[in-house]
């Protein structure tokens, strides 16, 4: 998987949002070790101190959780992930709709485009 | 720290010089073993006048070379090194101003010593008994009569070397601060080295006409030296070794303070 | 002054004939921290860079690094990488690495090695025979090999090709450590300003501004480059 930024939005959200992402996707499967700050830091070509804030906040929200000499981890909180997929997946549908609306479609014809969208 | 800036110093200055004062010495050789072996009827032929005449020329350049190549060097090495963009590298290193001058200073001395001393050794070959320096030395002092009391043939001839070593020590640090001042002027540091380099000799040679002229006016009883020329002669010495020592110091002085403090790099 | 900070400087000035280049400059850098240096060319940066190096000797003000004043001391623990071609050109790498070695206690020879070869560089090239970028690299190499508390780059990816530059951008963030801080002075502010804490907008030997790249993206919502073209616009 591959890090995108844009450039004009703070990097520490972005970075937030990616590794959301990954975690629930399961590309970073539930349990598993998250390399350290500097090593994922250079993978991103990001700041070290800006991954490390980032990792701050997933704690926080309780995504990854540190275990004191073995590192960073997942956290197996199968419920925790699902929430915050349907999250991420309510804040694209957000996007999406108003999106949509602002071209000018109402819900109804939202809804029939998606379908037909999808059946092609 | 000096120690291993003295080693690169050598690493960078001893190439060149090496090979110069090994290619004196082996045309010193060449030539002695030409005048040796040739038979001299055929050394009178007009035919051999010719190349030899050319070898002997090649010598006379090599030898005035030695000695060019020597201060040509001791200069660029300095220009180069602390005052052109290799600046940025020594002056970045965690030593001391002092120690990057002193560390080009001994090894400059060295050179331009070894320059006479191999100058010395092509003349022996070239001329052997000729020329005994020591002994020529030892002839000149026992011309003029000298009670030795106050120090041997040996402790004239070390005071006298020490005053060579000194003046030749001297004089490079005269250059090292010529640059030094130049490099002050922006984007006309080797104008600048030139014109400081005229100023300070005009400023020594007019100290020491001042000085010259002060011991004239002082009416000094110099019935001493009438009487014990040794005194005279070993007094003098003295005082021109301190007089030399001086020198060296005010100038290293006035290379370390603008190489430290009105370091200019471009 | 702080001993906590890597950088401290106050009222920091130098004149170069009448002209100011800096003119009263008040900086403070935390341990752990990659800076860029921005600012239009005379600005002031490469004069600010000297004189923490002990290159130049302001006119005015102080500057300390990890609490002392520019000399021997500081020079241990700062790694300078200049904007011009310093190194002897007689030297071939491996020598150049051995000289570093020698003068620097935290200069790490096998680092060293290490980037000489992920970058195709043969140890035994004089520096003579190389090309312009090849010898910037070579010279980032060496900054970078030493386990310094401050790096100060002068403009290190300027003259290599792109992917030297991912390279070189990368050796940095995965040099970092909390003890140690960065200063990169440069004209590429959107190759970089992803890697970077803060930024020092610099003008007429004056800062403009000093501030997080994340909080001037959140306040201006724009790249950290295209703000800097706004503030230095030449457009009127």
């Amino acid at each position: 998987m591959e890090w995108k930024f844009n450039n004009k939005l703070p990097i520490y959200t972005q970075l937030i949002e990616q590794m959301r992402i990954r975690i629930v996707t399961g590309y970073y499967p539930p349990g598993s070790r998250l390399s350290s700050v500097r090593e994922l830091a250079a993978e991103a070509g990001v700041n070290p101190n800006t991954m490390q804030r980032a990792f701050a906040e997933l704690e926080s929200i309780g995504l990854v959780h540190a275990q004191r000499t073995s590192g960073r981890f997942i956290t197996e909180d199968n419920e925790l992930i699902a929430q915050a997929k349907k999250e991420t997946a309510n804040r694209l549908l957000e996007k999406f709709t108003n999106e949509m609306k602002a071209l000018g479609f109402e819900k109804e014809e939202i809804l029939k485009l998606l379908e037909e969208y999808e059946n092609e | 720290m000096l120690g291993k800036l003295l080693k690169y110093e050598f690493q960078a200055t001893g190439r060149l010089t090496l090979i110069f004062y090994a290619a004196l010495v082996f045309m010193s050789a060449v030539l002695k073993f030409g005048m040796i072996i040739v038979p001299d009827h055929i050394k009178r032929h007009t035919m051999f006048m010719i190349p030899s005449a050319g070898i002997v020329t090649i010598y006379i350049i090599l030898f005035v070379a030695a000695f060019v190549v020597t201060w040509l060097l001791i200069i660029q090495r300095f220009y180069k090194n602390l005052i052109q963009n290799e600046g940025y590298l020594m002056h970045t290193l965690p030593v001391k101003t002092w120690q990057l001058i002193t560390s080009k200073t001994i090894t400059a001395s060295i050179w331009a010593i070894a320059s006479i001393i191999v100058a010395i050794i092509s003349l022996e070959i070239l001329f052997g008994s000729f020329m005994d320096i020591p002994e020529l030395f030892l002839e000149i002092i026992q011309s003029i009569n000298f009670d030795m009391s106050v120090l041997t043939t040996a402790g004239y001839s070390i005071l006298t070397v020490f005053i060579i070593i000194s003046f030749i020590v001297a004089n490079i640090l005269i250059l090292y601060a010529s640059m030094a001042i130049g490099q002050t002027v922006n984007k006309h540091k080797i104008l600048g080295s030139f014109a400081a380099y005229i100023v300070i000799r005009c400023v020594l040679q007019i100290i020491g006409l001042t000085f010259i002229v002060m011991l004239g006016e002082m009416s000094l009883d110099f019935t001493l030296f009438a009487t014990n020329p040794t005194a005279a002669v070993y007094l003098t010495l003295v005082f021109i070794l301190l007089m030399e020592l001086v020198t060296c110091a005010a100038f290293f002085a006035i290379t370390e303070y603008f190489m430290r403090k009105k370091l200019n790099l471009e | 002054m702080n001993n906590d900070y890597i950088l401290q400087c106050r009222d920091l000035s130098k004149s170069f004939g009448g002209r100011w280049a800096l003119a009263g400059i008040n900086i403070d850098i935390a341990p752990g921290r990659i800076v860029g240096l921005l600012g239009p060319n005379g600005s002031g940066k490469t004069t600010f860079i000297k004189i923490a190096n002990g290159l130049i000797v302001p006119n005015m003000g102080s500057i300390k690094i990890a609490g002392s004043e520019p000399g021997p001391l500081t020079k241990n623990i700062v790694s300078y990488l200049p904007d011009v071609d310093y190194l002897p050109n007689y030297m071939n790498v491996q020598q150049l690495v051995s000289m570093f070695d020698d003068f620097y206690k935290d200069f790490n020879k096998e680092k060293a090695f290490g980037m000489l070869k992920n970058l195709d560089i043969e140890p035994n090239l004089m520096l003579k025979t190389l090309s312009k970028g090849t010898k910037e690299k070579v010279q980032l190499i060496l900054a970078m090999s030493r386990e310094a508390r401050l790096y100060m780059l002068d403009e290190p990816i300027g003259g290599v090709d792109p992917a030297a530059r991912d390279y070189i951008l990368n050796t940095i963030i995965n040099n970092y450590s909390e003890n140690a801080s960065v200063i990169i002075s440069t004209h590429l502010i959107s190759d970089i300003e992803q890697i970077l804490d803060d930024v020092i907008f610099i003008r007429d030997g004056r800062i403009l501004l000093c501030q997080s790249v994340d909080d001037i993206r959140a306040k201006e919502g724009k790249s950290v480059d295209e703000y800097f073209r706004e503030v230095f616009s030449y457009v009127r």
